[in-house]
């Protein structure tokens, strides 16, 4: 098959690469760089093309630290593009790493067609195996062959699937030579159908699945077998309370046997009993309904009209006391009436007898008044003698006259002078009015001149009067002196006749008095005197009149012994017969009172009595007595009805009579009746009942642990039937694996066998190199099954391990052992050798020697990345022909 | 007297789920208890006045309270016939049987542990019974002999086995049945019907149990008079097990292998037993479980006994690939004893390496 060559790379986005492109060319490709020019990068890349960052052999898909550490550091996307070529096919791998979009697709190069189809699927990276299918080998085998990265030579992997993948290849080569049978495919496709089958452990296999059935059925018929051993003692449990359950329902039937009889027997008692009732019932009943008229007598109103009607005869006895007592009265004052009757004043009435005192004190009144009429009479008398000695004179002449001659006895100053003097000054001022209205207002001259008229009328008059002739006064005195002696003819006119005549009117005014005075008195007495006598007369008219009544005689005695002792005795009867009338009307109201109140008892008491008449208080009482009596005994008889009505109930004891009296007849049991003597039989199957019950309870519950139970677990047999159908089916299942265990050991057996075969080639192809390389220092290399290296000491002839010598020697080693495996692996299609700084232990030399010896024996494309110009210098130096490029 | 004699229903009984399938295990142990429904109509529309149930009536461990009840409620199905019987060794009268855990109907009649006889005066007979009490009965059993003074008629019911004197089931003497002067002997637990004498037959279960109880399953009916006995047998089971046999070749395909089975069977509702024979591919054998289900979805329910053998030839396989890992494989089982998980071991070797290298080539 031809070789694989990597033609380029496109890092669209890759760790520190951006759209970096490289080109390689066919054979040996020297990539230098300095450090951090991303030559691990670029190796990582190729990796991750082939076979993405997945962890190898894992079950699951996950990934290794690669895919985050790789991740672009300007954060685009995160991906590559691989063209490589195998004869004349080109592929072109493209890749996205990003764990969203991851994805592979692989297109041919030259004509752009999808061939992704054409390379098988992992099931578990959910991809197809791109590097698997060019490359030829696992990822674990490309990184411990194909790809030697930094400081790893030694590095090599022991793990197993390694080497047995190594190994299936080696011997399938060394074995059969034919590499297409694999033996780890063989052993797989058992282990898969030993997978199938599974194992105890696994519990989604059939197997597991099968032996967790059988656990769970073993468990199950543990239990079913325990709880049936469970059961069975509390069947047994059962079977006892039943047991007890009969021997108790046994007792209890017996004792309800013996008080059934006993209840029989008490029945009849009951029966015999309740017939007397039954028959005093009737009596009872039959009474009752004769004393019906009674049942509705209000014995309170029968006691209060008994009450009333003991009132009313009390009352009865009061009115016939008060009627006595009034016809008592009625005698006494007819006797005082007949007393009165006797009597001078017989006819008077109280009124006149009232008026006795009076009338005797109005006739010492009229004897006073004649007495005083007399003596009134002799005044008048007296005073008519005086005046008739007392001259009478007229005093108002004399007086007239005496003026007279006192005016006449002095000198007239008269009053006509000043009358005079007035007209003359009226007319004075009148007339100069006038005369200056007509002067001076000439409008009013007609008025001035009436003015003047009188004012001049005036003047003229007060002309007159003061100078008229005046008269002589001693003339016209004597001549009236004269006429007073004629008057007046004591008169002495010796002296002055003027003082006499005042000495006499003097005299005469003092008469005139003293006469006046005793005619006033006179008048007054005759005046009194016509009164008294008046009243005189008044007073014996009303004495004549009363008398008149008071005795029929007029002319009696007023106030004579007798007649007062009999207006005395006659006030005296009439004072009497007036309380003796008094106490007989009270007497008569209380009577009538009493009769009022017996007729309202009468009323109350005709309402207690339904046939009496209430008048009839004998009779009433009697029927009062009566129908109390027949109450009570109603009363009583109901009561006594009742008791017995329910002693008879009692009796029956919820039976009817009829039923008793049946059930009696027919002998049938009863139960329910309390029988004192049966009480201790009762108490027992009380307490039978109750243990009873608490065993039925019991018998219950057991029923439903049962039926629990019973509902809850299966039978052990139909467990144990399944239980064997499972364990039939794990044994069948034990035997596929025996089988399979057993043909997989006699594989691995001749594997065994075949790598002892095929360990001498690869040691020997080891050994030449490693010679060559240390020119002859190491000549002999023993790779184990494990891929453990050790190295023949050619001083000792010891086989030291590889990890004991110096690191440059150890690292040769394993880097000689891996490029030779990948030669062994991939011996007949050869894939790009990929060295990273592999020799940087090694020193110029054996590097010299080992790029000698890789330029002498690889086929395929290498690709020696380094960070040294060391290799270049070698190359060139060696005439190795190389293309170099510069991260 | 009409009788029915009967035994070995095995009501309650698990079928293996392995043999039959989860589904058709559980309804062949309804089949069983529709079965017995079955007996009690007939007992019922034939006017049958006893059912004798020679043991294994039911498989008392594996019974249920409440099918215990569905039982117990076909029994009080019956208008006539009382259910006679005695108990077997799948239903000893041990404590916590099926028996014990309810109250079973006046119509079912257990008989009482050990030897016992029950005089039917209504219908004139005598039963003379064996009941078991544990689950082994090995001491020969020796046979009770008739009233030969009684004018009833005399049965004698056991559950035992008359067939082989090493019997761990209560062996008897077949002729020691049929002289000791009963009118019939009621013979339960083997499951075939037999006519072990005139007078002595083995009922059989009436439903056929598991592969290999072929033939014919049913019941006795037995009709008798004072002066004559008329027995005939019923047939009654729901199916019955077949055998027969199918040739494969190793180019046919499973689904071909279906077709040519279900093509031989004859009826459905039997239960059958298919042999394969032939040669079945090199590179895998036959995948049994995709017929057996083909052939469930036809409606059959077959055990398969694949007796089919690879088409190649070991040795000459052997000789083909000396020297290589095939002929090394082939070589290493020389000299060992090929028993099943060698025979079965090194089929499954060849057919890894004959397939892996198949397909790589």
């Amino acid at each position: 098959m031809q070789p694989l060559q990597i033609i380029r790379l496109e890092l669209v986005g890759f760790g520190q690469f951006r759209g970096r492109s490289i080109t390689f060319g066919e054979g040996l490709n020297l990539i230098e760089g300095e450090n951090e020019a991303g030559k691990s990068t670029v190796q990582a890349f190729l990796t991750g093309m082939f076979y993405g960052f997945f962890q190898p052999e894992a079950k699951r898909r996950s990934y290794t630290f690669h895919q985050e550490k790789y991740k672009p550091w300007d954060g685009g996307s995160y991906r590559g593009v691989l063209v490589c070529r195998r004869g004349e096919r080109s592929y072109r791998i493209e890749r996205s790493f990003d764990r969203d979009s991851e994805s592979v697709r692989v297109y041919d190069a030259q004509t752009g067609e999808d061939c992704t189809q054409e390379f098988p699927y992992h099931p578990v990276t959910r991809q197809v195996q791109v590097g698997e299918t060019l490359l030829g080998m696992t990822k674990t085998a490309f990184l411990n062959t194909a790809s030697i990265a930094q400081l790893s030579c030694g590095s090599v992997s022991r793990e197993e699937s390694f080497s047995a993948q190594l190994n299936d290849r080696l011997l399938s080569m060394t074995g059969t030579g034919d590499a297409g049978l694999s033996l780890q495919a063989v052993l797989c496709q058992l282990e898969q159908k030993s997978e199938a089958i599974g194992t105890p452990k696994k519990s989604r296999t059939p197997y597991g699945q099968a032996c967790q059935r059988q656990k769970e059925l073993e468990s199950e018929w543990t239990l079913a077998c325990q709880k049936e051993a469970e059961e069975l003692q509390l069947r047994r449990q059962r079977t006892e309370l039943e047991q007890q359950l009969r021997q108790l329902q046994k007792e209890k039937t017996a004792l309800e046997a013996t008080i059934r009889e006993g209840c029989r027997r008490q029945l009849e008692e009951k029966y015999l009993k309740a017939q007397n009732i039954k028959q005093r019932i009737e009596r009872l009943e039959r009474e009752q309904e004769r004393l019906q008229v009674y049942s509705k007598v209000d014995l309170a109103a029968v006691d209060q009209a008994q009450k009333r009607l003991g009132a009313r005869m009390q009352i009865a006895r009061t009115a016939e006391k008060y009627r006595r007592a009034n016809e008592q009265l009625t005698q006494r004052c007819r006797e005082l009436e007949n007393l009165y009757a006797t009597l001078e004043v017989h006819s008077a009435d109280e009124q006149l007898l009232q008026q006795y005192d009076l009338m005797c004190e109005r006739s010492r009144q009229l004897a006073q008044q004649k007495e005083q009429i007399v003596q009134q009479k002799q005044q008048l008398a007296a005073l008519t003698e005086q005046c008739r000695s007392i001259g009478w004179v007229d005093a108002e002449k004399l007086e007239a006259d005496v003026q007279t001659m006192r005016r006449l006895s002095k000198p007239q100053t008269s009053s006509f002078q000043n009358a005079a003097w007035l007209a003359l000054g009226v007319g004075a001022v009148l007339l100069v009015a006038a005369v200056a209205t007509a002067v001076l207002v000439p409008s009013m001259r007609t008025a001035g001149a009436l003015t003047a008229v009188p004012a001049l009328a005036l003047l003229m008059l007060g002309g007159f009067l003061l100078f008229r002739p005046a008269q002589h006064p001693s003339r016209r005195a004597k001549v009236l002196l004269e006429q007073l002696m004629d008057d007046y003819p004591q008169l002495n006119t010796q002296s002055d006749p003027l003082a006499a005549m005042e000495e006499m009117l003097r005299k005469a005014q003092l008469d005139n008095d003293r006469l006046e005075q005793y005619s006033r008195q006179q008048r007054t007495l005759e005046q009194e005197l016509r009164d008294r006598i008046q009243t005189a007369q008044q007073l014996y008219q009303q004495l004549g009149q009363y008398l008149a009544a008071l005795t029929g005689n007029p002319q009696a005695d007023l106030c004579s012994k007798s007649l007062r002792e009999s207006v005395g005795q006659a006030k005296r009867i009439l004072a009497e017969l007036q309380r003796l009338r008094l106490q007989q009307t009270q007497m008569q109201q209380e009577e009538q009172n009493c009769a009022q109140q017996i007729e309202q008892i009468n009323a109350s008491i005709a309402q207690a009595l339904v046939t009496s008449d209430p008048q009839k208080e004998s009779i009433a009482a009697d029927e009062l007595e009566y129908r109390r009596q027949g109450k009570r005994r109603y009363d009583e008889v109901c009561i006594e009805l009742n008791l017995q009505k329910q002693l008879f109930d009692e009796t029956l004891g919820g039976y009817s009579y009829h039923e008793l009296e049946q059930t009696v007849r027919s002998h049938a049991p009863s139960d329910g009746q309390e029988v004192p003597e049966l009480s201790a039989a009762r108490e027992q199957l009380h307490e039978l009942e109750q243990q009873l019950e608490t065993l039925s309870k019991q018998a219950a519950n057991l029923d439903g642990l049962f039926q629990g139970r019973e509902e809850a677990q299966r039978p052990s047999g139909q467990v144990l039937a399944e239980l064997e159908s499972v364990k039939e089916l794990c044994e069948g299942y034990r035997f596929e694996l025996e089988a399979l265990g057993l043909a997989k050991e006699k594989l691995l057996h001749l594997s065994g066998q075949l790598h002892r075969d095929f360990a001498p080639q690869l040691n020997e192809r080891v050994s030449a190199a490693i010679e060559q390389i240390t020119e002859g220092r190491y000549t002999r290399v023993v790779i184990d099954q494990v891929l453990g290296v050790r190295v023949e000491d050619r001083q000792s002839g010891q086989l030291v391990e590889a990890a004991n010598l110096s690191s440059g020697t150890s690292d040769l080693l394993y880097l000689v052992m891996r490029i030779e495996l990948m030669r062994l692996l991939c011996s007949d299609c050869p894939i790009p050798l990929i060295l990273d700084d592999s020799f940087t232990q090694i020193d110029d030399r054996r590097a010299a020697q080992l790029l000698r010896y890789l330029q002498q024996t690889t086929d395929g494309q290498i690709l020696l990345f380094s960070c040294h110009r060391r290799e270049g210098k070698m190359l060139e130096q060696a005439g190795i022909h190389f293309d170099k490029i510069v991260l | 007297m009409r009788f029915l004699h009967t035994g070995d229903l095995h009501l309650g009984r698990v079928f293996s789920e392995a043999r039959y399938g989860r589904a058709f295990a559980q309804q062949r142990r309804r089949e069983l208890l529709d079965t017995f429904s079955r007996i009690i109509d007939y007992a019922n529309e034939h006017q049958v006045d006893l059912i004798l149930c020679c043991g294994d009536f039911l498989n008392s461990d594996q019974l249920c309270v409440e099918e215990l009840r569905n039982i117990n409620a076909m029994i009080e199905r019956l208008k006539r016939a009382v259910v006679f019987a005695i108990s077997g060794n799948h239903d000893p009268q041990i404590e916590n049987s099926a028996y014990q855990k309810i109250s079973w109907s006046r119509r079912l009649y257990l008989a009482p542990p050990g030897i016992s006889r029950m005089t039917l005066e209504p219908l004139g007979a005598s039963i003379t019974c064996h009941s078991w009490d544990k689950k082994e009965m090995t001491e020969p059993f020796s046979v009770p002999k008739a009233d030969a003074h009684s004018n009833l008629y005399q049965i004698l019911m056991l559950h035992a086995d008359a067939l082989s004197e090493e019997s761990r089931y209560l062996p008897v003497d077949k002729d020691a049945l049929s002289q000791a002067g009963f009118d019939y002997v009621a013979l339960g637990h083997i499951h075939s019907p037999m006519e072990l004498a005139p007078n002595v037959r083995y009922a059989g279960s009436p439903e056929p149990l598991d592969f290999g109880e072929e033939g014919s399953h049913g019941f006795w009916l037995v009709d008798t008079d004072e002066t004559n006995q008329q027995v005939q047998f019923v047939p009654f089971a729901r199916r019955n097990y077949r055998t027969l046999t199918v040739q494969t070749a190793a180019q046919d395909a499973e689904l071909a292998i279906a077709e040519r089975i279900a093509a031989k069977l004859p009826c459905q509702d039997d239960i059958y037993t298919v042999g394969l024979y032939g040669t079945h591919p090199s590179c895998a054998g036959w995948d049994l479980s995709r017929i057996r289900e083909e052939l469930l979805g036809k409606g059959y329910l077959c055990r398969l006994d694949d007796q089919t053998t690879p088409d190649y030839d070991l040795k000459q396989l052997g000789r083909e690939n000396q020297g290589n890992l095939i002929g090394d494989f082939i070589a290493s089982f020389q000299g060992e004893t090929m028993d099943a998980v060698h025979r079965r071991a090194l089929e499954y070797g060849l057919e890894a390496l004959i397939s892996q290298k198949g397909r790589e080539s």
